[in-house]
């Protein structure tokens, strides 16, 4: 591409504006195609001044449904700018409407499994469970340390991979999905996440056996008895059993009124506490 | 009167779908803070939004799925535990059921807003990309206003008094069994988390974590934090997870 239209301004704009609105008006329709559409509009713009036929062909390729995750995801929509530019600089470069709407939606499904699985299943859950254990103790900067630390990762992906995207085009994001990096990434937060869970279902499942034995003799108190045993032995067997009905295929709604039940009844007759 | 229109505000912003708003406003740590900001006490609200925020540590949304509705889990949540002075276990046994309801809120939400983009069809066709944009942040954002800010202004300008009497029209047995479930809860959360992050091979770091926490009592997790790192990094420069190469 020895053409450029838009400059770094443009593209950080875009990138700017993908993350302040990709979910603004996120619906069963369409997902994220709005936002998707609008971010093109000024470049498009830019890329057609003189040719309103084109913007609006562009505008309606790029509302076509569009979804993914928006962090890491936005590698995507950075390189569907790269790429509508590279088409409207060079509509004979090999690269047409059909070629961006089939790249972004063979991307879509890859990079949301991949981003969903950092960001929703590892990232924030580690920093929820740093951060929490403060506000928990009633220290109100634990909230916000929480907000600096997930809205800061959020903002600095999501502009990373959209910059990123820009920058090297479709062969390299294959790269990027192939290579070793997404798997050490994913391994590396994978024992992280594990370690601090173990300890967590510690922490934070408080549930315990309270049922006391007496007889004429002797006076046997259950609780204490497991926790002789094994120590937090409830709350790990109530957290695999939730996990086992979900492993079951049980709705989470299911399981919730399932573990509510079982608290409810147990509290209530005095087993659990 | 104030407060209820306050209490309308944050669950406006609670509800507006963005980074911007999701870890300010959503998060119950922070739904909760600012409930508690409202009514006087934000430290409290804090406390009761962070305790509630644990049986929502694995939510995950994929594809606009919700598996069970943080919105109104943190933001009315708390106000119910503030409103009625409730314990924290048990709060968290009152705000999981309320997330449930917002589930739906959020399953009518994700339907009404599907009108916008048969909108932004014709607007596309006509090649005007600024309607498209006002509508990206206006249109959601109307429906929350309908379906998220006005029942919770409802609800804080009536339902105080009504939950007050609520709660202490309550039975012990039924307090006990409340309080159990909200000591229970969080199990749910870190079943979905494990789901999410279980890998064969990785097993043994769950184990480790929990019987260092068990039989210890340590339970700082930043010191967890950083032992995992340590781990992760160490594993890494062995080799672990490499041999397979991708999944």
């Amino acid at each position: 591409m020895a053409n450029k239209v838009l400059t770094q301004k443009d593209v950080r704009k875009a990138a700017l504006y993908w993350h302040a609105t990709s979910h603004m008006t996120y619906n069963y329709q369409r997902l994220q195609a709005g936002c998707m559409a609008s971010m093109m509009g000024p470049i498009f713009d830019k890329l057609y001044p003189d040719n309103p036929e084109k913007i609006k062909e562009g505008l309606e390729r790029e509302m076509l449904y569009f979804n993914t995750e928006p962090r890491w995801g936005a590698i995507i929509p950075g390189m569907t700018v790269a790429l509508e530019e590279a088409y409207a600089v060079d509509p004979d470069s090999g690269i047409d409407g059909n070629t961006i709407t089939e790249i972004k939606t063979a991307l879509m499904g890859p990079l949301a499994g991949i981003g969903d699985t950092v960001w929703a299943g590892l990232m924030k859950p580690i920093f929820l469970s740093i951060t929490l254990a403060w506000a928990m103790d009633g220290h109100v900067w634990g909230a916000w340390a929480y907000w600096l630390l997930a809205f800061g990762f959020d903002l600095g992906i999501t502009y990373y991979m959209f910059m990123r995207g820009y920058k090297l085009g479709t062969d390299s994001i294959e790269r990027f999905l192939e290579g070793g990096f997404v798997k050490t990434v994913t391994t590396a937060l994978g024992i992280i996440g594990l370690f601090c869970l173990g300890a967590m279902i510690v922490k934070y499942v408080t549930v315990d056996a309270v049922l006391v034995w007496e007889t004429t003799s002797s006076t046997l108190d259950f609780g204490a008895l497991i926790n002789q045993i094994i120590p937090s032995f409830l709350p790990l067997v109530f957290t695999m059993f939730a996990y086992w009905l979900q492993v079951k295929g049980k709705k989470v709604t299911t399981v919730l009124l399932a573990l509510f039940i079982i608290g409810f009844v147990g509290g209530a007759v005095g087993f659990l506490g | 009167m104030v407060q209820a229109l306050l209490m309308a505000l944050v669950a406006l912003l609670n509800g507006i779908q963005g980074p911007y708003m999701w870890y300010m406003f959503r998060e119950p740590v922070m739904a909760g803070f600012w409930v508690g900001l409202i009514y006087g006490d934000p430290v409290m609200g804090t406390v009761i939004g962070a305790t509630i925020n644990v049986s929502y540590l694995g939510w995950i949304s994929a594809g606009g799925a919700n598996a069970s509705d943080l919105y109104w889990a943190g933001l009315l949540g708390t106000f119910v535990a503030i409103q009625g002075g409730m314990s924290l276990d048990t709060a968290v046994a009152f705000a999981v059921p309320i997330g449930l309801l917002g589930n739906y809120v959020h399953v009518a939400y994700m339907t009404l807003a599907s009108v916008w983009p048969t909108r932004m069809d014709i607007l596309a066709s006509r090649g005007d990309w600024k309607g498209i944009r006002r509508l990206q942040i206006l249109g959601g954002p109307a429906f929350v206003l309908i379906l998220r800010a006005l029942p919770v202004f409802l609800i804080a300008l009536y339902g105080g008094g009504l939950i007050q009497q609520m709660i202490d029209a309550l039975p012990v047995w039924a307090m006990n069994g409340l309080s159990a479930v909200g000591k229970m809860l969080p199990a749910l959360g870190m079943s979905m988390l494990f789901k999410f992050m279980y890998k064969k091979e990785l097993l043994p770091f769950f184990v480790l974590g929990f019987v260092i926490a068990a039989y210890t009592g340590l339970s700082d997790l930043l010191m967890f934090a950083a032992v995992g790192v340590c781990l992760a990094l160490l594993m890494i420069k062995l080799g672990f997870g490499k041999e397979k190469g991708v999944e």
